[in-house]
This record gives structure tokens, C-alpha cells and sequence, in this order.
């Protein structure tokens, strides 16, 4: 939602311009809604900033490394820590399914249940309209030799 | 402009126009010779038919040799009608030559006028250049501002990079998310949103699920992919804006300077001069195009194998068919009288005469055919002179080169005009213009932007303020050279279409007022 905003900064959002009040006084609910706006806009500003000097973080982030290396009594060259660094940044953001299990097969099971559900139904409605076919076929006077040919099936 | 240790292109460019007044007068010679053979052979011609009228009058009775009289003056009739349509063809074609030749001397005084014109303007260029650029320099403010838009667009390239690398590490990992089912019916359900409306078991079950993937966490990472680079290229964007804001003080600053020193209308009028000596040589080349089409004609109605040639031979074999010369000579032999012997024995020197002036006509035909080539390479080797701009006063031979031996060489026929062009090139140089000079001066040797093979970061090929360009690179010191060349290249179309729709003159190619580097 802001970050549209944001692409277009000049005009008020729209829902908040189309409930701009025509006198000077705003509503507390209105101040408050336009604050919300102003400060996702700066989080997201923020976020930007902040990921555009990633080298920034990198570089404290490094700092810290050799710190935490030295209070702790080890040492760490600068390769290991660069190499550290970037296997953290590789892994952050990154998403793997959890490992097979009988819980996860259980999740999928369950995450999946209405379509499961669907097809039980279906496998039942048919098992159901055969036996009443079934059924059906066996009583008929007519038709012996094929109601045997369906119960010895 | 061109140092003692050098000598100027306007210079080999006279050897070269001596050279090919020399080739033409050699021509001319030849053409001289060929006409008064033509001269020699013609009346040779009108004496052997008039002996071997003779010899049938001497021989046929009374009313045949009317009759070969008669028939031989049809033929001599039609003959010098053949010669004078042949004439008459060659006069015109001559006429037009001429017409062209003029045309082109016309031409080239022109070319000269411009020339001398570009050259004076690219003098007062330089001048109003290295003013502007010292104005600009000793400008407080332009400092300031240059500093200050040369570090906004060494950030912007860096942020441009961090945008790339973000986008790339969302293409790479948000498939992970978009493949996985846990996560995706989660996210469809807006699990962990006030829009999550699910109670009781499912609510239970859902984050029983959300607890097996780690959701919140890797929620978070996926709407940090799919917006941060956008978040990213749109403060990005914003950067750009403060980044052409700064440029545009800038450009204003130059303008206005440049205005006010005379730069802008030295700037038009050379970019105004530059296309009409790039028009005329296109021109010029046109016009000896169609100067070498009339040469061709010409020489093919000068040789033996033309229309009026062949035509011309067709009606004297039909004529000779009835009076074989051998048949009149068995017949002189035949008889004792000395008249006609005397008069086969003319006919005889005659065709020796003939033949030797055939011989004569054929070696110097192929004589002049052969100066008529040189000349045309002299020719080409100018005319590429020209449009290579090696005769503008920047342009530059090593002081130890003589092209005279070169030319010598390939009058001799030792070498073809690609490889006298080829000595030629290979040792021309355009000496530096301020730009480069300071460049130099700046960077030491370590380029040499008068070296052929140096592209001086693409100088030549971007159309962009050159003063400009240097003050920023010497405001910007090494660290902050890169940016200045990306800061124009950025600003570049769109400074150019703000002068285009302002009326003032575009920053030619290299800086150069025409097509070349010479002016």
C-alpha cells in the first residue's frame, strides 16, 4: 500500500485525499490514519536506505565479528570472517521445506484436505451408484444371466 | 598548433597535388601524342583510298572506273560522317568533362574557403574553451556544486549495483517460496494477518503448520523480497532526481558562461561550417563519380573498339570485297608499265605507315591508360585526404616523413594507392586539442590521446560538453573520474534535447565540428 504511495509522492494517497476534511481542522482518526501513512512511507524509506548500504552493515558487521573473536579469546583472519558474512547473507531470505517426516506428511495431508475430502466424496458417490446398479441388476427378472455376470465380478 | 617535430597535413597534401598535376600534365602529353598520330594516321588513310583509286582508274575500263569512283566517294561520305558522329560525340562528352572539371575546381576553392574558415574557428574554440574552463574552475560555487554531484553519482552507481544485486537475490530465492505448498497455503489464508479469519481446530492446525515452516520469519523474507527492490529502485529513482537537479545547476552555470564569452555562437557557427564542408565533399565525390563515368566513355570512343569503329570498318570491307588489294597488285605484276607499279609501291609505303602508326597509337594508348589510373588513384588518395580531414591544421606528419619517395613509388607502380594511403595513415596524427593537452598534463603519460589506438575512455565517441568534461575531471581528481564520465553519459540525450528545444548549438561527437577529428 505505501509503497505505491511512495512511487507517486506528490499527490495524497487516494482513499486519504478523497476524505481530506474542506476546513483546516482535521479529525483525530484522520491525523492519526495520514501519521500511519507518513511513517510506513519512512519505514520503508528506511528499509531502502538500509539495504542500499548493505557494504555499510557488511563492514560493521565485520567489526562486530572481530570483536566478539577477540573477547572470546580466538582469532579470526579476515577471510574466515568475509566467508562467514557471506554464507550469512546467503542463507538470510532464503526458504527451505522442512525435511520428510511423517509430520510434514501429515501437514500436507491436512493443508490439502478439502481436495481430499472432494475426491473421497467422489470415489464414494461412484462405489455407492454401483452397488445400487449392482443391486438393481440382481433383483430384475429379466436379466438373470447378467446379474450372476455382475455378482461373480 | 603543429609542433616543430612535425610536419603540417595541408604540407603532404601539396606533394600530393603536385604529384597530380604532374600525373595530369603526363596525360595531357600522351592525349597531345595520340591526337597528332590520329592526325598522321587519317591522312594516311585519304592517300591509300586515293592510290587505290588511282590503280582502278588505271586498270577498269572507263565506265567502271566511274563507278568505283563513285562508289568510293559514297563510302569516304559515309566514312567522315562516321568520324565527324564520332567527333561530334567526343566533343560533347569533352565539353561535360570539362564542365565537371571546372565544377570540381570550383568546388574544391570551396572546400578550401571552409577549410580555411574551420580551421580559424576551431582556433577561436580552443581560445573560448580554455577561458570557459578557467572561469569555471576559479567559480566557488560550480566547485561546490560539481563535488557535490559527482559524489551523488558515484553513490547512485553504487546504489544502481545494490538495486541489481537485490533483484537478482529475489529472482534467485523467491521461487523457494512460490514452490512450497506449506508456505503457500498459509500465505493464501493471510495466516498471522488481522485478515485471518479462521477459529478453533484449523486456527490450531494452521499454526501447528506455521511452527513446521517457521511462517512468521519466512513471511517476513518473502514480502522483503518481493518489495525491497522495488522499495530500493525507487529511492534509487529519487537519488537520480537530487543527481539532475545538481547537473542541471551545473549545465546552467556552463551555458550561461559560455554565452557570455561567445563560445555558444563560435559553436554554432562551426557546427554550421562543418556541415557544409562534410556536404561538399560528398559533393565533390559525386562530381568525380560522374567525371570517372565520362573518362570511361571517352576512352572507349578513343580506342578501337567503339560503335563508330566497327561501323566504320563494316562499310570498307563492303567497299574493299569488290577491289582486293592483291588482286590489283597480281595485276601490276602482270603488266609492264611503271605507272602503276609506282603507284602500288605508294600504297605499300602507305600501309607501312599505317601499321607503324598503329603500333605508336596502341603503346601510347596503354601509356595513357596507364597514367590515366595513377591519376585516378592520386585522385582517390586526395579526395580520402579530404574526408579523413587530414588537411586540417591539427593534423600531423612526423617531421622525418617525406611522402615524395612514397608518391615516386606508386607513380612507378611499386606500390597500389591502398598501400601509399596505408604510409600515409599510418603515420598521420591529429595533435591534441586543449582537452587532451590537459588531460595530459593531469595524467601525465599515461595517455596519449594523439595515439591512434588510444580511445581515451571513449572521448571521441560521445557527444558531450568537452569542457565540461575536464573541468569536472579536474575538479574530481582520479578518485572521482569515473563518475564524471558516467555523470555525462547519464546527462548526455537529455542535454541534448534541452539545447536542441532552446535553439543552441549540439556538443558534436568528440567535440569535433564535423564528421571527423580534424576541426
Amino acid at each position: 500500500m505505501s509503497y505505491a504511495q511512495q512511487q507517486q509522492p506528490a499527490p495524497p494517497p487516494v482513499e486519504i485525499a478523497a476524505e481530506l476534511p474542506t476546513d483546516s481542522e482535521l479529525s483525530l482518526a484522520q491525523m492519526s490514519r495520514i501519521m500511519d501513512v507518513a511513517v510506513a512511507l519512512r519505514r520503508e524509506r528506511n528499509l531502502a536506505e538500509r539495504e542500499l548500504n548493505r557494504d555499510e552493515t557488511r563492514r560493521m558487521l565485520r567489526e562486530k565479528l572481530r570483536e566478539a573473536a577477540a573477547v572470546s579469546g580466538g582469532t579470526l583472519t579476515d577471510a574466515e570472517i568475509d566467508a562467514a558474512i557471506l554464507h550469512y547473507y546467503d542463507r538470510l531470505h532464503a526458504f527451505a521445506e522442512p525435511a520428510s517426516s511423517w509430520q510434514t506428511f501429515l501437514a500436507h495431508v491436512y493443508i490439502r484436505r478439502t481436495q481430499i475430502a472432494v475426491a473421497l466424496t467422489a470415489i464414494g458417490g461412484a462405489i455407492l451408484a454401483w452397488s445400487f446398479l449392482s443391486l438393481a441388476i440382481w433383483i430384475s427378472p429379466m436379466s438373470d444371466g447378467a446379474g450372476r455376470l455382475v455378482t461373480a465380478w | 598548433m603543429v609542433g616543430k617535430n612535425y610536419i603540417a597535413g595541408s604540407d603532404v597534401l601539396q606533394v600530393l597535388e603536385h604529384a597530380l598535376a604532374h600525373a595530369r600534365g603526363r596525360g595531357n602529353e600522351l592525349q597531345n601524342s595520340l591526337s597528332q598520330l590520329d592526325q598522321v594516321t587519317q591522312e594516311a588513310v585519304s592517300r591509300r583510298g586515293k592510290a587505290l583509286l588511282d590503280l582502278a582508274r588505271h586498270y577498269l575500263p572507263e565506265m567502271s572506273a566511274q563507278a568505283v569512283e563513285r562508289t568510293f566517294n559514297e563510302v569516304r561520305r559515309d566514312l567522315q560522317e562516321l568520324l565527324l558522329r564520332q567527333q561530334r560525340r567526343q566533343r560533347e562528352l569533352q565539353t561535360e568533362w570539362d564542365a565537371a572539371l571546372d565544377q570540381r575546381q570550383q568546388m574544391e576553392t570551396q572546400l578550401e574557403q571552409i577549410t580555411a574558415e574551420l580551421n580559424a574557428l576551431v582556433t577561436r574554440r580552443e581560445e573560448l574553451q580554455t577561458q570557459l574552463a578557467d572561469q569555471l574552475l576559479a567559480d566557488p560555487a560550480f566547485q561546490q556544486l560539481s563535488q557535490q554531484a559527482l559524489t551523488a553519482e558515484q553513490a547512485l552507481k553504487r546504489n544502481e549495483g545494490r538495486v541489481a544485486e537485490s533483484k537478482q537475490e529475489a529472482k534467485e530465492k523467491l521461487p523457494a517460496y512460490e514452490r512450497s505448498s506449506l508456505f503457500q497455503y498459509l500465505h493464501e489464508r493471510k495466516y498471522g494477518t488481522p485478515e485471518y479469519t479462521c477459529r478453533g481446530l484449523t486456527k490450531r492446525l494452521d499454526g501447528w503448520v506455521a511452527r513446521m515452516i517457521d511462517f512468521p520469519r519466512a513471511r517476513q523474507s518473502y514480502n522483503f523480497l518481493r518489495i525491497t527492490p522495488e522499495l530500493m529502485a525507487a529511492e534509487v529513482e529519487r537519488r537520480r532526481s537530487e543527481f539532475t537537479g545538481l547537473m542541471e545547476q551545473i549545465e546552467s552555470i556552463e551555458d550561461e558562461r559560455s554565452d557570455r564569452i561567445g563560445l555558444t555562437d563560435v559553436l554554432s557557427q562551426g557546427v554550421e561550417c562543418g556541415k557544409r564542408r562534410d556536404e561538399l565533399l560528398t559533393k565533390i565525390q559525386f562530381e568525380q563519380e560522374r567525371r570517372d563515368r565520362l573518362e570511361q566513355e571517352l576512352q572507349a570512343i578513343e580506342s578501337d573498339n567503339n560503335e563508330f569503329y566497327a561501323q566504320g570498318i563494316d562499310r570498307l570491307q563492303s567497299f574493299l570485297g569488290n577491289m582486293e588489294e592483291s588482286a590489283l597488285e597480281a595485276k601490276t605484276r602482270q603488266t609492264a608499265e611503271r605507272t602503276d607499279d609506282e603507284i602500288f609501291a605508294e600504297i605499300t609505303w602507305l600501309n607501312k605507315q599505317l601499321q607503324e602508326a598503329r603500333d605508336n597509337s596502341q603503346q601510347l594508348f596503354q601509356e595513357r591508360a596507364a597514367w590515366e589510373e595513377k591519376l585516378g588513384g592520386l585522385d582517390y588518395i586526395v579526395r580520402r585526404f579530404h574526408l579523413s580531414e587530414y588537411d586540417s591544421q591539427r593534423s600531423m606528419f612526423p617531421a622525418s616523413f617525406d611522402p615524395r619517395p612514397h608518391v615516386d613509388s606508386y607513380l612507378r607502380g611499386e606500390v597500389n594507392r591502398e598501400g601509399l594511403w596505408q604510409a600515409l595513415s599510418e603515420l598521420q596524427r591529429f595533435a591534441p586539442t586543449w582537452v587532451q593537452e590537459r588531460y595530459e598534463e593531469q595524467y601525465g603519460g599515461r595517455k596519449r590521446s594523439s595515439d591512434k589506438n588510444d580511445s581515451d575512455d571513449n572521448l571521441f565517441d560521445s557527444d558531450i560538453s568537452m569542457v565540461l568534461v575536464r573541468v569536472l575531471g579536474e575538479i574530481a581528481g582520479a578518485a572521482l573520474r569515473g563518475a564524471v564520465h558516467r555523470g555525462m553519459e547519464r546527462r548526455s540525450p537529455i542535454r541534448q534535447k534541452n539545447r536542441k528545444t532552446r535553439g543552441q548549438p549540439p556538443f558534436p561527437r568528440g567535440g569535433s565540428f564535423t564528421k571527423g577529428r580534424g576541426f
